[in-house]
């Protein structure tokens, strides 16, 4: 016959051990949920920068602990998407890796205290003239355009009648054909440089 | 009938041959049709007495033929009154620019008191711009013979306001047509007596009015058909304040009539119906202390433009405080400004009106405050507003001023200052045209009606902020999150045309916000969805001015407010 646990005296080695692994299991959840299905924050309240997004040191784990996380999903192509929650309700900043390496990330300047944007004239300052200029944004407008420097690893999205930059992206440098063919997803060249609104 | 009318006929063809030729009026058609009716003279059915009607006027020099002999003018506002206007024919003129008010006066005496006398003359005016009201011609009497133009009393038939349609036989008088020339009928209570002639507005624009063959007579049906303003002692109607505090009619009165120092008296302050939007600015008090009312809470609130709930603006109501009376007499003065329909920023006016408990009420002539028009509105355009109007007329220009000028006292001007040298010029098209380019400039349509014109001109100016101003002037990325969460506000920015940008409706939608926030007295422009653009339950396609209140797009609304008054 045989015994019970609590015959032999382990019933609270069990109970103990139960617990543990009960408070280990919800740890853990509470950790991934944070980490992963981070709470947006509400509008207007945003605090948390993120400037981290164009540090030379950004990392994958980073990312990943960032409260502003909001999803991330695998693209066919076996790479990453990171959308972190940014001012602006229609567009979200993004990063996109593969096989642990940041590939491309992008920026959204506004913030919720509406400090000034940074300018074109500074970037150009720091980086010369782009390689190329595109007039059109999906995001942003017709009017909006967007400065690449694709050998340099940076294109900029703003306004060239008030020289704000709205977006700031970093990719891998690159040719300017491979930019094109690679983020092109708010690019919209267009033919209505001179359409005038009424 | 014939003899009577004939020689003021003459007159009139004579004056209209040399408007006429001078270009003063297009045609003698529209000179009539000004002319609102010149008198047919069948006074009492006495047609003995006709033909020497107007030649027995007991207002001497009565066709200004020794030009302002006998009369004395006076005036508020840019008037001139210019005697023996033309050559062959003297009449009076009155040119001016409104707001304006001025006319002339004469001291009559031999009257007999008790004796039924009426007054009447005949008129014709011009206004430009066209889309200006005519002006308003009246007559009135101080019965005392005074001569202050604030202290007569006007006669209850008018010219330029609403036809007197019931006016058919008035005072024994025949009139032509339902608009009938200016009339008062009075009981002299003196000798002496004073007859003023007067033409005013409260639009801006330019006007010529003529006056000619004044005259005053007995009144032959003793006024049986028209009475002299009345006053009903219960519901006491509120006397007229000068005429140039626009459409305020303010009457002050006390309770006890005849208080006695140390008593207490109740202030009452009654605005006339047409006095919305009157806003009271002060109060003063000499011989009073111990003042309280409770005005704020028992004015009816009403929403400005920005939506603020203002309890300064008032509609017909009677107010009322009390007080403790030190001395006699004592004075209570009433300041306010006028204000348009529900738009307390097109102002023009301050006025004053003060009570003394001895003499009664007093009316102060009101000091302009803010000018709704400029000397030159080009000019002031660019110094006030950083807009730079090229190519339009001086109405034209005036009408922009003015729109803007209700913009003065929320964030516009500060907005369109940074949005880099706003230039305007008429529109080539048949649109209104904004580029996104800065250095073009905006093409403007000139044929609107009025209240479209303003609404144009300040949607296009919306999207030159949006195109040209700093995000952190525009709240750029606000506006791009209100329209996320709401959508476009109007049909016209839901509606894009063919091949319009993706983001038309983002871009039309804020510069409908500003106009619909700036402009609340506007429904939409475009009321009709084009085909294929379904707007079946959306919260605009009413038609309405969807910004008029927080309910249908709260986030737009507190957005707007923001932008506008931050």
């Amino acid at each position: 016959m045989k015994k019970t646990l609590n015959q032999q005296g382990l019933l609270p080695l069990a109970v103990l051990l139960g617990i543990i692994v009960a408070a280990s299991a919800i740890g853990a959840g509470v950790y991934l949920t944070r980490q992963v299905l981070a709470p947006l924050a509400p509008l207007g309240s945003q605090t948390i920068s993120l400037d981290f997004l164009t540090s030379d040191q950004l990392t994958l784990e980073n990312i990943e602990r960032s409260p502003l996380l909001k999803s991330k999903k695998l693209l066919p192509d076996g790479s990453s998407e990171y959308l972190l929650t940014s001012y602006l309700l229609g567009r979200d900043s993004k990063v996109i890796a593969k096989d642990g390496q940041i590939l491309f990330r992008r920026l959204i300047n506004f913030t919720s205290d509406n400090k000034p944007l940074p300018k074109f004239s500074g970037y150009q300052k720091k980086l010369g003239d782009p390689e190329e200029i595109i007039t059109g944004s999906k995001y942003y407008g017709y009017n909006i355009h967007t400065y690449i420097y694709p050998n340099k690893g940076y294109s900029l999205v703003g306004n060239p009648q008030t020289d704000e930059i709205f977006e700031l992206q970093r990719f891998t440098p690159t040719t300017l054909d491979d930019y094109k063919t690679k983020w092109t997803e708010d690019l919209n060249p267009n033919n209505f440089q001179n359409y005038e609104v009424f | 009938m014939i003899r009577g009318v004939l020689p003021i006929t003459v007159v009139f063809l004579l004056v209209v041959a040399i408007l006429t030729s001078t270009g003063q009026i297009d045609s003698p058609l529209n000179f009539f049709s000004k002319a609102e009716g010149v008198p047919s003279a069948d006074v009492c059915n006495d047609k003995d007495k006709i033909e020497n009607k107007i030649d027995s006027s007991l207002v001497k020099n009565p066709h200004f033929a020794q030009g302002l002999s006998n009369w004395t003018s006076f005036g508020m506002g840019d008037v001139s009154v210019i005697d023996s206007y033309g050559i062959a024919v003297p009449t009076l003129q009155i040119v001016a620019s409104g707001p304006f008010s001025g006319g002339v006066y004469q001291v009559v005496d031999n009257l007999k008191p008790g004796t039924w006398y009426h007054a009447f003359y005949t008129t014709a005016q011009d206004e430009q711009p066209k889309t200006i009201p005519p002006a308003i011609r009246e007559i009135g009497v101080d019965l005392n013979g005074g001569t202050n133009s604030n202290q007569a009393t006007w006669g209850a038939r008018r010219s330029g306001g609403q036809p007197d349609k019931d006016a058919g036989k008035v005072g024994g008088w025949k009139t032509m047509g339902n608009k009938n020339n200016p009339l008062i009928t009075f009981k002299a209570t003196n000798p002496k007596a004073t007859i003023f002639l007067k033409a005013s507005s409260q639009s801006t624009g330019n006007y010529k009015v003529w006056m000619d063959s004044v005259y005053l007579g007995e009144d032959c049906n003793s006024g049986v058909t028209v009475n002299p303003p009345t006053i009903d002692p219960k519901i006491d109607q509120p006397a007229p304040t000068s005429i140039t505090c626009g459409i305020s009619k303010i009457k002050m009165s006390i309770t006890p009539q005849n208080p006695k120092v140390g008593d207490e008296v109740t202030l009452f302050l009654q605005s006339s119906n047409n006095s919305e939007g009157t806003t009271f600015t002060n109060k003063t008090f000499d011989g009073l202390s111990n003042f309280q009312t409770n005005w704020a809470t028992e004015i009816p609130n009403k929403i400005d433009p920005l939506g603020n709930i203002s309890p300064d603006v008032w509609p017909s109501n009677t107010l009322y405080g009390k007080a403790k009376v030190d001395k006699l007499p004592f004075t209570w003065t009433h300041t306010w400004k006028n204000c348009a329909a529900n738009n307390c920023q097109i102002t023009s006016e301050l006025c004053s009106k003060t009570f003394n408990s001895q003499t009664g009420e007093q009316t102060t002539p009101a000091k302009p405050i803010s000018a709704p028009t400029a000397a030159n509105p080009a000019q002031a355009l660019k110094d006030e507003f950083g807009v730079n109007l090229q190519g339009f007329n001086n109405s034209q220009s005036q009408l922009a001023y003015q729109t803007l000028s209700t913009t003065k006292n929320t964030k516009f001007p500060e907005l369109l200052k940074s949005s880099q040298n706003t230039v305007i010029i008429p529109s080539q098209t048949n649109l209104s045209l904004t580029s996104p380019d800065c250095k073009l400039p905006i093409q403007l349509l000139l044929n609107h009606p009025e209240q479209s014109f303003k609404y144009s001109l300040i949607h296009e100016l919306g999207h030159r902020i949006y195109f040209c101003a700093p995000s952190t002037k525009n709240n750029y990325a606000k506006h791009d999150n209100v329209f996320f969460q709401e959508g476009p506000v109007s049909i016209y920015s839901a509606c894009p045309p063919p091949n319009a940008p993706p983001d038309w409706s983002k871009v039309e939608d804020f510069a409908e916000t500003i106009a619909f926030t700036l402009i609340p007295s506007t429904n939409q422009l475009i009321t009709n969805a084009p085909p294929g653009c379904n707007i079946t339950g959306k919260k605009f396609s009413d038609g309405a001015n969807p910004l008029k209140d927080n309910s249908k797009f709260p986030a737009h609304f507190q957005f707007a407010k923001e932008l506008l008054k931050q």
